[in-house]
């Protein structure tokens, strides 16, 4: 067996049919738009291999023989997904649904099938509310959903041609740098307290709002060296995504808005993950910084937004899209983030730890893969099915 | 043939060691980087055979006594357990399970 086929069949459950040939054509297009932007790095020969797994999650993997980029449809589907529930769902129980099955199979993941059987049971329940429009229906938001999965393309790359070229890594862990260093921030507390004071009442004191600044620069302190990259690589995403803007003629506010909702779409994610059972490894001594990561890195970049835009020239373009961007962050919360951490995730903990406690049958991977294969997976296939492109 | 997944430290130099003196056909290394960023790791690849079971046993048993970060992994399924026969009883399982 070839080493990416071994990879792909050790570490993931995919299903009976394979990604469609339509995924080829859209994704060899992601990808070539994304070598395009490489000039003066040296890239080294990546293949692209397109899943749809249970395991929800990209990487870049080198492997004998070379780098592949992994990308998991199931991943970019959930930035369409929410994306629509942000834009389109009116009844506030519509996301249930979906964040519901998420849970079921992130359990799956865990190997945790009492959060399985609690998720999908949910999911059921709430089916009738999801009436939410197709991503079709505005032409605008379909552009939103192609240019986040292009963040994380591009994102990717990035690291790719970091690793095939010190130079380029340099130069992007010096922007990485850049968007994580906080001296001087303390004097923009007093501002930014009466600018949210105004936007939002008086919902925290002062004090309580400086020491939670103080303690999220404390933390981007702690972990700077896992974002220098992370967040060079960010930037340089943001930079593909206003070049293709660009290029094909989109409003440029739609690089930033991608930006933006790619980091906090997957935030959430990495919220839902960290809420089901944890099974603990075997030895695991750091776990749960996904989302926090994630959190300081749409933040910095957000920071930087004013400041990209002036390098593209676009400030005059952007003037009116920023009050815009809190707004978009506003409504995020209030369809995607809050229903979620403050409804679904309790609901189903409550449900789940129920369950556990009264059931005792269904214990382990085994128990979680029975579930998998009634929900139309395979995880005893020798194979994954995957398309290169 | 059944596999499991060793997910440990880049520079957990006992943990490539301990995998090196396996038959190269029975691992495959991998190292991956994933979007949402977190723990740098080598991934393993390991078939389960007779003669791989006691060697991740004992690298498990290593590891939970270190406090050092491991994960096993099924399919990208996370296998866990509080005592080391609970783990080597499910390889076991794994290889043969009929």
């Amino acid at each position: 067996m070839k080493p990416l086929d071994r990879y792909l069949a050790a570490t993931r459950i995919g299903r009976e049919d394979a990604p469609s040939a339509l995924s080829v054509l859209h994704y060899r297009r992601l990808a070539r738009l994304c070598r395009g932007r490489f000039r003066g790095a040296t890239l080294r020969r990546l293949k692209v291999a397109i899943v749809y797994t249970l395991n929800r999650y990209s990487e870049i993997v080198a492997l004998p023989g070379g780098h592949t980029l992994i990308y998991d449809q199931h991943a970019g589907q959930v930035l369409s997904t929410f994306t629509r529930i942000m834009r389109f769902a009116e009844d506030p129980r519509a996301g249930e649904r979906v964040f519901m099955r998420i849970l079921a199979e992130e359990s799956l993941a865990v190997g945790d099938p009492h959060g399985a059987q609690i998720g999908y049971s949910f999911a059921e329940k709430f089916a009738p509310y999801w009436t939410v429009a197709p991503i079709a229906s505005d032409p605008e938001v379909v552009i939103e959903v192609l240019l986040q999965e292009m963040f994380v393309f591009a994102h990717e790359y990035c690291h790719l041609a970091m690793a095939g070229d010190a130079k380029f890594a340099e130069s992007r862990r010096r922007v990485g740098d850049l968007l994580t260093n906080t001296e001087g921030e303390e004097s923009r507390d007093k501002g930014e307290y009466k600018a949210f004071g105004d936007r939002y009442g008086d919902v925290e004191t002062y004090d309580a709002f400086v020491a939670s600044r103080r303690a999220q620069r404390a933390r981007i302190a702690q972990h700077r060296e896992a974002l220098l990259s992370e967040l060079g690589c960010d930037d340089f995403a943001l930079w593909v995504l206003i070049s293709i803007c660009g290029e094909e003629g989109y409003a440029p506010k739609l690089a930033f808005r991608a930006a933006f909702l790619a980091l906090r779409n997957i935030r959430t994610i990495s919220y839902i993950r960290e809420a089901v059972s944890p099974i603990k490894a075997i030895a695991d001594v750091g776990g749960g910084e996904a989302a926090l990561l994630l959190q300081i890195r749409q933040h910095r970049l957000r920071g930087v937004f004013g400041v990209v835009a002036q390098g593209a020239g676009l400030t005059e373009e952007l003037n009116a899209f920023w009050a815009e961007l809190q707004d978009l962050s506003d409504l995020h919360d209030q369809k995607i983030d809050n229903p979620v951490l403050f409804g679904t995730i309790p609901t189903f903990a409550e449900a789940r730890n129920t369950l556990a406690e009264s059931e005792t049958n269904l214990i382990g991977p085994a128990g979680a893969w029975e579930i998998a294969e009634r929900g139309g997976w395979r995880p005893h296939a020798a194979k994954l099915h995957h398309l290169v492109v | 043939m059944a596999a499991v997944q060793l997910e440990f430290a880049r520079d957990d130099d006992d943990a490539k060691a301990a995998l090196g003196g396996l038959p190269k056909a029975d691992v495959l290394l991998a190292t991956p980087d994933h979007f949402e960023g977190g723990h740098e790791v080598l991934s393993a690849i390991v078939t389960i055979t007779t003669v791989t079971i006691p060697v991740i046993g004992a690298l498990i048993r290593e590891h939970i006594r270190a406090k050092r970060y491991l994960k096993v992994k099924v399919k990208g399924v996370e296998v866990a357990g509080s005592s080391l026969d609970e783990v080597e009883a499910f390889l076991a399982k794994l290889k043969d399970p009929g």
